[in-house]
């Protein structure tokens, strides 16, 4: 954790001076108006060109592992009950647990809806400006009691995003009569770890509305 | 003769200025946003930043080779002309 909150810093760090840098030769270019000489044009390489990549590079570093805390998803004010639900140390919603797992951490919402598939990192941005779309559009002038019972998620929640850890493949798990019954089910994704049933939902307090469950219902 | 070249020459010199201080403002500009993502990472900044940010760098970067390219292409037609004074 610490190591790498030293190379976010690293990462940040590397942006932040390579635009002072950039900045620097830009603006001694629109001061002092240089001749347009081969070494004038070599200087502007790295003012307008490369340090602006390395800036653009490591800010981008930067700024998708800040896409992935917790803080970034409670920005936006229609996710604070499921944020503050996460970091509530007495909560035991799945949610919850799971959030105070070490593994999880800061990143607990990142870690739970990626999308674990093939360019799934490409596909969750995608989902995430779907979400951004959806705020601006719909719910960005909606109080959070308005907001909760419409929010759901596009489609059911995948066990494969369990399964990143829980593996089913385990003896401990496999002796569980209900696991085992349900196998197939399970890794099928037929029946939901994180549903009454079972697990019991991630963010039970914005389940139990007939408007979820009917968006459910249709995606399914 | 000379002078319709003259001025002919006088144009693309301040076009190759132009371009340069666009590009140099376009960067600035840039380097601006980039930074707001970095120091404020939330959504709207970090989205701005990679979206717009990025893209007024990359045409800053491309109107910077162009001025290169014309600059370059000048010189070689007029090799006598001393390459300190062209522009500054």
């Amino acid at each position: 954790m610490m190591a790498r909150m030293l190379g976010l810093a690293a990462t940040s760090s590397i942006a932040l001076v390579a635009a002072v840098l950039a900045a620097a030769i830009v603006l001694f270019y629109l001061w002092r108006k240089p001749a347009f000489t081969l070494g004038t044009q070599l200087w502007l390489l790295f003012g307008l060109g490369l340090l602006p990549l390395i800036t653009a590079g490591f800010g981008n570093a930067a700024g998708l592992h800040a896409t992935k805390q917790v803080q970034f998803c409670s920005s936006c004010h229609v996710m604070l009950a499921h944020t503050a639900d996460v970091l509530d140390i007495n909560s035991q919603s799945l949610a919850a647990r799971h959030g105070r797992n070490a593994l999880f951490g800061e990143e607990a919402c990142y870690t739970c809806h990626a999308d674990y598939g093939m360019f799934g990192a490409v596909f969750t941005k995608i989902n995430g400006m779907q979400h951004v779309y959806h705020y601006l559009k719909t719910y960005r002038h909606k109080t959070l009691e308005q907001t909760l019972p419409e929010l759901h998620l596009y489609k059911p929640f995948a066990n494969g995003n369990c399964m990143q850890c829980h593996s089913t493949q385990n003896r401990l798990w496999l002796n569980i009569e209900d696991h085992a019954s349900a196998l197939a089910d399970v890794r099928s994704g037929k029946v939901s770890c994180a549903s009454a049933g079972c697990h019991g939902y991630a963010h039970p307090f914005s389940k139990a509305r007939p408007v979820v469950e009917a968006a459910h219902r249709e995606v399914e | 003769m000379n002078e319709p070249s003259s001025l002919r020459a006088r144009l693309r010199a301040i076009a190759t200025e132009a371009l340069v201080k666009a590009a140099a403002v376009l960067t600035l500009l840039s380097l601006v946003l980039m930074v707001w993502s970095v120091l404020d990472p939330t959504p709207m900044p970090v989205m701005v930043s990679m979206s717009v940010g990025q893209g007024i760098g990359t045409l800053a970067l491309l109107l910077y080779v162009v001025a290169v390219i014309v600059y370059q292409v000048r010189l070689r037609r007029r090799p006598s002309v001393p390459a300190a004074n062209e522009d500054g």
